[in-house]
């Protein structure tokens, strides 16, 4: 878990705005994201999670961005936005008796990486992203027996994260304006020391997700008139 | 996973039928509740929020009277999924006495009850400390117990010892249980005797209070010989029932428990008579002495003033000597009513007209010779 500082904020926001005006790329896309809490301790150093036994379920997200080149057309800064849902399954022990119990968390971030074209055949891209991001909790819940706990508004989980995303992906070049897209990620926060609830507790939210979506390439102005150009010395070489 | 600390019991039903099978014995039910907090991401999980459940723990249950441990016994038993335990006291393995030796006299019993969890490693911790409520049963096996409705149900021969529960007793239908003394029925909570277990329990001060009564539960009672009172823990403190302070005035007085009549007045008071309602003082002394006082009422007030008999007597005498055939003689006062002149000639009493202020007339069969004595006695 990681205090949010405004740096962070004011750094992906003015990412975000820089890299819509000169974005050459603008992608939107769609999934599904599975999430756990990982490596949880509490301030006693013992682990009182057990999530062995449940499915994972699987809840939708959104993304948005835009990319642009900053090397050779294989190295991209990749700037968005993104909505993600999370339910996890796990349970507690009370005694040895296990009592399960679900959270439901919904999260808006932004997120700055880059994106690089690792092998690149014929109109299909494999891809490596690296993103560092920052989420903002816009409702949680917790449930187990019979109580249920907001914890949006009770403000005892992290607000605010900072992690970062990898993974990989397939890019595929149906025209020079238009490409479609799958994806395979993983994302995790900084582990540090829980500042909204008990203190010493730390943990991992890590959520790892498979999103699929379509780019348009916009280009620049500048290489719109380079295209233009070039189209007009083929011309009058014909 | 390591299980967390201690735990609390919120609610415990123990039965009150005995159990006369193989071995004897009484229910005990207990539901078993984390009294820690787990820390969980987020919101915490807070104490006595979710049961005990699947956890090994020890009972140990203990029967003591008021002055000794009659018998001690443990139980090992695994709460249920919903943290429950239900077991027979009676049934663990004794570690003083057995249950069978128990004394049940009818005096007052307690049951403590002790916890051990055998995973937090803090061993037994107090559970509870309560009366034992039974209710009297034949130890013989021999006698009977009838359900009737009413008394007059039942028919004979009875034995000593034997019950009966009455569903219906003096006909007011509160059911009574009854026993029979070898003579009668009689009901087996009707008895006098303060040192059973519906009497109350005497101490000979505080101190013996307080050590008899540890744990103190809200609404123990007990007969404190030191303040010859009766005594309540109301949850904070004892208090005595014996808190009401009488105070007289106005015309009553105290002395010790006994309400006297005399004292001083503090206040004006009124005694409101009526044609029906009268006041009467009988039994009175005649009075001999001019010099006594009356009572009177004042008036338009009704206050009672006293006045001395002596000015509601007062009267002016003279003592004339006539001359022949004189009739007129003056008053020694003015005359406001002839009601207050009496005339006397020569002792005897006379008639009279006044003729003005200061002067009356003899009768005229009245005729005075000289030398007579004429005494006009006047009231003023």
């Amino acid at each position: 878990m990681y205090k949010i500082k405004p740096q962070n904020i004011i750094l992906l926001v003015f990412l975000v705005i820089v890299n819509s005006a000169m974005a050459q790329e603008i992608y939107v896309g769609s999934g599904f994201s599975t999430a756990t809490f990982e490596d949880y301790v509490n301030s006693s150093g013992e682990n009182t999670l057990d999530d062995s036994g449940y499915s994972k379920s699987k809840q939708p997200l959104f993304e948005s961005g835009g990319r642009f080149d900053i090397y050779k057309d294989r190295l991209q800064v990749d700037v968005g936005a993104h909505y993600n849902k999370y339910r996890i399954k796990t349970s507690f022990y009370s005694g040895n008796l296990r009592i399960p119990m679900t959270y439901n968390l919904s999260y808006v971030g932004l997120k700055a990486g880059l994106n690089l074209d690792v092998i690149r055949y014929k109109k299909i891209n494999f891809q490596f992203h690296v993103h560092l991001y920052n989420d903002w909790l816009v409702q949680g819940t917790n449930t187990y027996e019979n109580e249920i706990i907001d914890l949006y508004e009770e403000q005892t989980i992290d607000n605010s994260v900072l992690g970062f995303h990898r993974g990989l992906g397939l890019e595929y070049q149906v025209t020079k304006k238009f490409s479609c897209y799958l994806r395979y990620n993983v994302a995790s926060n900084f582990k540090e020391a829980n500042e909204d609830s008990t203190s010493g507790e730390e943990y991992i939210l890590k959520a790892k997700s498979i999103r699929i979506g379509v780019s348009f390439n916009i280009g620049t102005e500048k290489e719109k008139e380079t295209e233009k150009e070039t189209e007009k010395e083929s011309e009058k070489k014909e | 996973m390591k299980f967390l600390g201690n735990i609390l019991s919120l609610l415990f039903i123990m039965s009150a039928s005995f159990i006369y099978a193989q071995t004897p014995g009484f229910n005990y039910q207990a539901l078993i509740l984390n009294n820690e907090e787990i820390q969980i991401p987020g919101t915490d999980v807070k104490e006595n929020n979710v049961p005990l459940g699947l956890a090994e723990v020890t009972f140990r249950f203990s029967i003591t009277n008021e002055n000794s441990t009659e018998y001690i016994e443990e139980q090992t038993i695994v709460t249920d999924e919903y943290g429950m335990v239900s077991l027979i006291v009676g049934e663990g393995t004794p570690v003083r006495s057995s249950f069978r030796d128990i004394d049940w006299d009818g005096k007052l019993k307690y049951l403590i009850v002790e916890l051990d969890i055998l995973n937090d490693n803090e061993g037994f911790v107090l559970l509870d400390r309560q009366r034992i409520l039974y209710i009297p049963h034949p130890s013989n096996g021999s006698s009977a117990v009838f359900i009737v409705e009413t008394l007059a149900a039942l028919t004979p021969p009875y034995g000593l010892g034997d019950l009966a529960w009455v569903k219906n007793y003096r006909n007011n239908g509160i059911p009574t249980l009854m026993i029979f003394n070898g003579a009668d029925w009689i009901p087996a909570t009707n008895d006098s005797d303060t040192s059973d277990e519906f009497g109350l329990i005497v101490v000979a001060d505080e101190l013996e209070r307080n050590t008899l009564f540890n744990p103190v539960m809200i609404g123990d009672q007990v007969w404190n010989q030191a303040c010859n009172c009766i005594e309540v823990f109301n949850g904070t403190t004892w208090v005595s029932t014996n808190t009401i302070t009488t105070t007289v005035s106005n015309g009553i007085s105290l002395d010790g428990e006994t309400i006297k009549l005399g004292g001083d007045l503090n206040e004006p008071t009124f005694i409101n008579t009526s044609a029906t309602n009268t006041l009467a003082i009988t039994g009175l002394e005649e009075s001999t002495s001019v010099n006594d006082d009356v009572v009177v009422l004042e008036e338009g007030t009704g206050v009672l003033k006293k006045k001395s008999l002596s000015s509601l007597l007062d009267r002016t005498e003279v003592i004339l000597t006539a001359v022949d055939g004189q009739r007129l003689f003056p008053t020694p006062l003015p005359i406001t009513s002839v009601a207050k002149l009496d005339v006397y000639r020569n002792g005897s009493r006379i008639s009279f007209i006044m003729i003005n202020a200061t002067t009356i007339e003899l009768e005229a069969e009245a005729i005075c010779y000289k030398g007579d004595k004429i005494r006009i006695v006047q009231l003023r």
